[in-house]
This record gives structure tokens, sequence and C-alpha cells, in this order.
């Protein structure tokens, strides 16, 4: 097991938490005369995840598969074009801007960019206390006495409160960030690529954070990497995407030692190894990531994939479940 | 709490110490700020330096008129025996308030509908940036001559004529800013928290947009002053006896050969006023982008 989720208590009943279904969100490609939309760059098409309560959900694929319009998405940076994100069993796009509003304190954001996902112009306290102004709910907190507690709890100097973003480190305002996330005690937090942009010595110090706020606090993770050790280290699931689509997913040891998917195993003899005699067989795959405007048909990676047969071309290939919640998109298994 | 204050206490030093040595830096910026202090205290204690407040509101004189500059009129009086020094005093208090509320009104029109412009995007962009155009396609003083007409020939009219052609500047400029501030993972953030759109706008983005304004706004401190002198010199701004110094060098043309004083002195003060906006705003923008500043 792996250090942060083997000290956790085990939760029982695994209720479900978010849920997308068939999730879709077209970017439009503009063009011509009256910039209309010429094309449509199919950044999600046809996500369908699950995140239960208590759980860290890990989402691995390479660059532009659509990993970080997934968070934005579901956090409602975006509007989706089709499909549904159930939170707790309802609808998030269902009741209203009310129901809507309510979601947005208990779903969570942390970016990778420390360096602007924080207002430089306001000060710390001001930025931890943002996400409270917004709801009634908070109406009389103590500004400072919550900016402290919010320092202290992502291990910061409460007394800098009063400083600006640009007077601490990258891995510092990382830890801002997480602590913004925090302020509403979300249930559901999103880390997009949190460690990627901070140097090495706070890239451990972000992770050794997010670790223990998993085991000591009542919050569910969606962590989005391409960095596969960082996946292992936070989270119990996983799903694997490529251009715009989840290929695989299921239990973080399940796919790691059973990959189903020709790219989840290309993917992951990408990792490299530290052993000298290890024999493990580097798949190295052809040709670039075919364009998200105009994906190829059928199953969307028989362009790359080295066991690709004709009908490969032709079908779909649905995800499906082979035991254990360990599912992958793909015909030839 | 008393720590915080500490802190931010310590930092106003440090920044404090930080602009004396950017102005010692920069002598014209530093020049420019002293005229304009002295400028704004002469408009605020123009009834106690003028020695001739009477003047200034159009008491004439008829005996004294055309009187050379000397002890008692310190730059000499006008056709009809007015104090010029009082009235250019005055002057300076006209000057100053019509720069200050045609900037505050261009500002308050120009900058909600920039952000708008550049935070909606989409149709509402282009349906204000067309109006914009529609602004900006006729010269500045043309349309400020054209709707002075309109009004009615006041210096209130005269203002709000200059602010109606000048709005389409900000509205652009802070468009431009919302436009690249949009895509940022702070405003992404808080659209995620949930935060409003208004908040958004006026918190995250104008806070942060706020640099190339006030330069772009202490410039055109002095191009209003102008502009509203050329307004009054055509007889569209202010009126007589109004001690306006663009009015003041309309009546001394005919006086110009035998009485020069009566057109030098407003004029003098209307340039080193327009040299001193320029100068500060000059010295602003270098301040405020690290790369132009010349340390």
């Amino acid at each position: 097991m792996h250090p942060a989720t083997s000290q956790r208590k085990a939760v029982m009943i695994m209720a479900e938490l978010l849920k997308t279904v068939n999730l879709k969100k077209y970017f439009p490609v503009r063009g011509g005369l009256f910039q209309r939309p010429v094309a449509w760059v199919h950044a999600l098409d046809g996500v369908s995840i699950q995140i239960d309560e208590g759980e860290s959900l890990g989402v691995v694929g390479e660059s532009g598969c659509g990993k970080s319009t997934l968070a934005r998405v579901i956090t409602g940076i975006y509007d989706a074009t089709s499909g549904d994100i159930l939170f707790k069993g309802k609808s998030i796009f269902s009741k209203g801007a009310t129901h809507y509003k309510s979601i947005r304190e208990d779903v969570q954001i942390v970016f990778q960019d420390p360096y602007w996902s924080l207002n430089p112009r306001l000060r710390v306290m001001d930025i931890l206390y943002e996400p409270l102004e917004n709801s009634k709910k908070y109406r009389g907190v103590n500004k400072a006495a919550k900016a402290r507690e919010l320092m202290e709890l992502v291990g910061l100097d409460p007394e800098k409160a009063g400083e600006y973003p640009h007077e601490f480190s990258g891995g510092q305002r990382q830890r801002i960030a997480i602590a913004r996330a925090l302020a509403t005690d979300p249930k559901l937090l999103i880390l997009d690529e949190p460690t990627s942009a901070v140097d090495t010595l706070s890239q451990a110090q972000v992770l050794n954070l997010l670790a223990d706020l998993y085991r000591t606090r009542n919050v569910s993770y969606m962590l989005i990497s391409h960095d596969l050790a960082v996946v292992q280290y936070i989270c119990r699931t996983i799903a694997v995407m490529y251009l715009g689509q989840v290929v695989e997913s299921g239990r973080i040891e399940d796919v790691f030692e059973n990959p189903l998917h020709p790219y989840t195993m290309a993917l992951f003899s990408a990792i490299p190894s530290i052993s000298p005699d290890n024999t493990r067989e580097r798949i190295i795959l052809e040709g670039n990531v075919p364009s998200a405007v105009n994906p190829p048909k059928g199953c969307r990676f028989h362009t790359r994939c080295p066991e690709a047969k004709p009908e490969c071309s032709n079908v779909v290939p649905e995800l499906k479940d082979y035991g254990n919640g360990h599912s992958a998109a793909c015909i030839r298994i | 709490m008393i720590a915080f204050k500490e802190t931010a206490e310590k930092n106003m030093n440090k920044k404090a110490g930080y602009y004396i040595y950017l102005l010692k830096k920069s002598p014209l910026t530093t020049a420019g700020l002293i005229i304009i202090g002295i400028l704004v205290a002469l408009a605020i204690f123009a009834p106690l330096i003028a020695p001739y407040p009477q003047d200034a509101a159009g008491i004439t004189h008829v005996s004294e008129k055309l009187l050379p500059p000397g002890a008692s009129h310190l730059f000499g009086t006008d056709e009809l025996g007015r104090d010029m020094f009082s009235r250019v005093i005055y002057g300076t208090r006209i000057s100053l308030g019509v720069g200050t509320l045609v900037v505050c009104l261009s500002l308050a029109i120009g900058v909600p509908l920039g952000l708008a412009a550049g935070y909606a995007g989409g149709i509402i962009d282009e349906v204000i940036m067309r109006i914009t155009d529609i602004f900006l396609s006729f010269p500045p003083m043309l349309l400020a001559i054209v709707i002075a007409t309109f009004l009615g020939r006041n210096l209130t009219n005269a203002m709000i004529a200059i602010a109606i052609s000048w709005w389409p500047w900000y509205t652009r400029l802070i468009r431009s800013e919302a436009i690249s501030l949009k895509q940022r993972p702070f405003i992404e953030a808080a659209k995620a928290m949930g935060t409003s759109r208004f908040k958004i706008m006026f918190r995250h983005i104008l806070i942060n947009s706020w640099s190339p304004i006030i330069v772009q706004a202490s410039m055109d401190f002095g191009s209003v002053i102008l502009t509203s002198a050329a307004l009054s010199f055509l007889g569209l701004g202010a009126q007589p006896p109004q001690p306006e110094w663009g009015l003041m060098l309309n009546t001394s043309r005919n006086y110009f050969l035998t009485a020069p004083w009566y057109s030098v002195f407003p004029g003098i003060f209307m340039f080193i006023t327009v040299l001193a906006f320029n100068f500060v705003g000059d010295g602003l923008r270098e301040f405020m982008d690290p790369k132009l500043r010349r340390l």
C-alpha cells in the first residue's frame, strides 16, 4: 500500500460523490469573415468518471488529452457542451443557480501555476477569504483569524497573512492555493497538476501536505497529472485519458499491475526505473497525437496502436468492466 | 492583527524609501510633481493669493486698462482694467477642475464599458467596440466642437463634450487589459469559487489593470486642459467674464502687439501645466514598466 492511503481509516460505505455522465466539451475553431465556428476541437468526448466519497482519483494522459478541460468543466469554469455532472446524485445543471452555487463551495480546484493562480494585487488574507465571501453561510467569519487558521493548516507562518503573494516562493504559493481551496471545507478537491510548476524540493513538500490533508480531512481528491509517480503516491483509483476519452480506469493496483489497454501499457512503460536489471521493454509509440479537431474514426488510438487490427478503424470500443471496477475500452481484450 | 500592522508598516516604509529613490533618479518627474503641487496650492488658496479676487469675478476698472506688469499689477491688467495675476490664478482653479472632472467622467464611462467588453467578449464586446469606433472615427477636437455647439455654449457643456469624445480611449485600453487578464488562472479560480462576474471584473481585473489607466489619465490631464482652453478660445467653452486661460487668450488677440503681457501670462501657465502633467505621466509609465525604467 502506498503511504497516503495506508493510514487512512477504511471507509466502509462508498457513497458516490461526483459522477460525470457522457460529458462532452467542444471548443469552436472560428474562422472566416463572420468568425463563425468552422470546426470543433473535441476536448472531451463522452467522459464518464466517478469519484466516491473519501476516494482519490488520478487522471493521467499526455498533453492535450483533455485532463485539464475535464477539471475546468467540473468546476464550472467552462460550460459543458453536453452530458451531465452529478454531485451526490443530483445534476449540477438541473436546479438553477442556487444549487450550482452551493456546489462551488463543495468542489474546489488547485491550479498548476502557483504564480498566476493568486491575484498579485491582493493580500494573502484577502485571497484566502474570497471563497467565504461568496456564501452567506460564512458571513461574520473573522478574516484575519480564518487566514491564520488556514495558513497554519498548510504549514505556513500565520504572521505572513498580511503580505502579498510575490513575497512567497513557488512552493509556498501552491500551499496558499491549497489553503484557499480548503477554506470552504470542500468535499472534493480537484488538483490540476499541483506539483509540475514547482521545484523538486517543494514538490515533495506539497505532495506530503496533500497526503496529510487527505488522511486527516474528510475530502476526496481528483488529481490530474502526467507524473505517474505522483498519482501512485496519492491516489487509489486511476483513469487514463487519450484524446478526450477515458481508455482505462480502475483501482490503481489493478491498473498498474495489469494494464489492459495498449495505450496504458505504452504510458506505463515510459516510467523511468532506477533498477539496473530492469528488463521491462519500452513501448515506443509512433507518430504524433492526432488532432482533436478531426479525431480518428473507430478507436481513437488505432493510428498509433502497436497492436491495431483493421477493424479498429471502424468499431468504436466501449468501456467494459473486466472485474473489480477495472475497465478498459479496447476491442482486442 | 498587531503583527499584520507591523509588517504592513515596515512595507510602507520600504515602499516610501523606494519611491524617494525613484524620484531622485528622475528629476523631470519630480519637477512635474512639484509644479502640479504648486498649481494645486494656487487653485485652493486663490482667494488668499490673488491681490484682487473681485477682478476674477469680472469687476471692471476701465481707467486702469492695459497697464504693463508692475508693482501693483504683477502681470499687468487687461482691456477692462482687471488684474491679470488674479485672473490667471483663478484660471488655475478652472483648468485643474476641468481636467479632474473630465478625466473622472471619461473614466466613469470608459472603464466599466471596457471591463464589460473585455471580460464578456462575444456580442457585448462587438457592440461596445463598434460604438467606440464610431466615436474614434471623428477627430476628437471636431467631435467636441460639434457636441459643445449642440449642447450650448458654456463650460459645463464643454466638459461634457470633451468627456464624450474622450472615454473610448479608456474603453479600448481597459478592454485589452481585461482580455489578457481573463485567461489567468486566478480569474478561473475566482469563477470556480463562485465569485460573481461583477466582483471578478471590478476586483480581480480592474485592480490588475490600474497602472496603464493611471498613466493614461495623468497624460490626458494636460491634453484635456488644452482641449478645454481651445474650446473656450473658440467661444464654445467658458464665457466672459470667467477667468479661463483659453478665453483670456482669445480676448488678448487684439492687443497682442500693444500689450503682450495680456496673452503671454495665461499662455505660460497653460504651457507649464500641460508640461508638468506630461512629465508626471511619462515618469509614472517608467515606474510602472520596469523595462522602461532608467535606473
